[in-house]
């Protein structure tokens, strides 16, 4: 009697330990994630000399699109058998979405530094969420990623893309018609495949907590915004496109 | 789009990226004093703490006691590199080393002060 006690006091004892302790795996986790983002070098505004203000000024300011998944955001929802990111990895946030009737939970983890790449980005672009995603989860993300921050405030869905050979095209013209001052970030060349000359490729992102592809684009970016037609730096591009 | 306008407008482009980096340089450059400083701070104090006689005979942390100097400037130097100072010391050729992997992607380049170095384009085979 006093043995069968004693081994159910364990067990319980066990049980609580491996709780605290996956805790405070948890916690070490995101406190890593935090010190690492620390660490990197971002890239701080810095002023304009009277040139680049005066030339600033006589060009047009331009638009900035911006896909969603695998660029800004990652995520998988619970009925995925096998998840692309590292088990207990915490997300950042939870979406609770009804889709066909259904509630789907979609777990999303944001690409490291995508909080300060927006706040840099709206400061220097207007910005435009196009993705290839159903309007009610993307319509989420955004205001997610938004932060009541009113920067992602124009957005393009799944019914504004036109369906080609099984993939989503994002037709550039629906958002601007003029094609010399839109820039499209995206990480399937899929998708600017109508304006290839518009176009920053990205890698895509699933999981990697050290990935600095947003940063990398900050020097660019802020240079982009000089010229009078972005063309001429972007129609430079090879469209070596890999298979990202 | 003549050339003559992308020729301007490479050239406006190009002025930010070596507008950028060379802002950079004052604050890399008080990194590097204040790392020079600490470093210097932490290799006297450690000498002095090692020739102390006192310290093979008291305990790690009365040692470290005596020697306050040492210790704080040790702890300031491992704090400096938490917060990433061995990045922020080199953060304008980290700068232009994001360009290029962005302008390569464009058939470009750049050097460690953001000029642009612009490639032929291949040939298509």
């Amino acid at each position: 009697m006093m043995r069968t006690q004693c081994l159910l006091g364990l067990r319980t004892f066990v049980a609580f330990a491996a709780k605290l302790w996956s805790f405070f795996i948890y916690l070490l986790r995101r406190q890593i994630r935090t010190v690492i983002q620390y660490q990197t070098v971002r890239y701080d505004i810095l002023p304009l000399s009277p040139v680049s203000r005066n030339r600033l000024s006589q060009v047009k300011r331009k638009i900035l699109v911006l896909d969603l998944d695998e660029t800004l955001i990652h995520s998988h929802h619970d009925g995925v058998l096998r998840p692309t990111v590292r088990p207990g990895t915490p997300p950042d946030f939870i979406l609770k979405v009804v889709i066909d009737k259904h509630p789907v939970r979609f777990f999303v983890h944001k690409r490291p530094h995508v909080d300060f790449f927006l706040e840099v980005v709206s400061q220097w672009y207007e910005l435009v969420v196009f993705t290839a995603s159903m309007e009610i989860y993307g319509s989420a993300v955004a205001d997610k990623l938004d932060n009541s921050r009113s920067i992602l405030k124009r957005r393009y869905y799944r019914q504004h893309c036109t369906l080609e050979l099984g993939s989503y095209i994002k037709d550039l013209s629906v958002v601007h018609s003029d094609l010399s001052s839109i820039v499209i970030l995206d990480n399937s060349p899929g998708a600017y495949r109508s304006h290839p000359d518009n176009a920053i490729p990205i890698k895509s992102w699933f999981s990697d907590p050290s990935d600095t592809a947003l940063l990398n684009l900050l020097p660019m970016l802020d240079a982009l915004r000089f010229t009078a037609d972005v063309r001429s730096v972007l129609s430079r591009n090879l469209h070596q496109h890999r298979l990202w | 789009m003549n050339s003559l306008e992308q020729a301007e407008d490479l050239k406006a482009f190009e002025r930010r990226l070596t507008e950028y980096i060379h802002c950079l340089q004052p604050a890399t450059g008080r990194w590097r004093m204040l790392l020079i400083v600490v470093s210097v701070c932490t290799a006297t104090g450690a000498w002095n703490w090692l020739i102390d006689p006192e310290t093979q005979k008291v305990s790690f942390f009365t040692s470290l006691w005596n020697h306050p100097f040492f210790t704080i400037s040790c702890i300031t130097l491992i704090g400096l590199f938490f917060a990433g100072i061995h990045k922020r010391v080199v953060a304008p050729s980290i700068i232009a080393a994001r360009c290029r992997t962005v302008l390569a992607e464009y058939n470009m380049s750049c050097d460690d002060t953001g000029k642009l170095i612009l490639k032929p384009r291949p040939h298509v085979q």
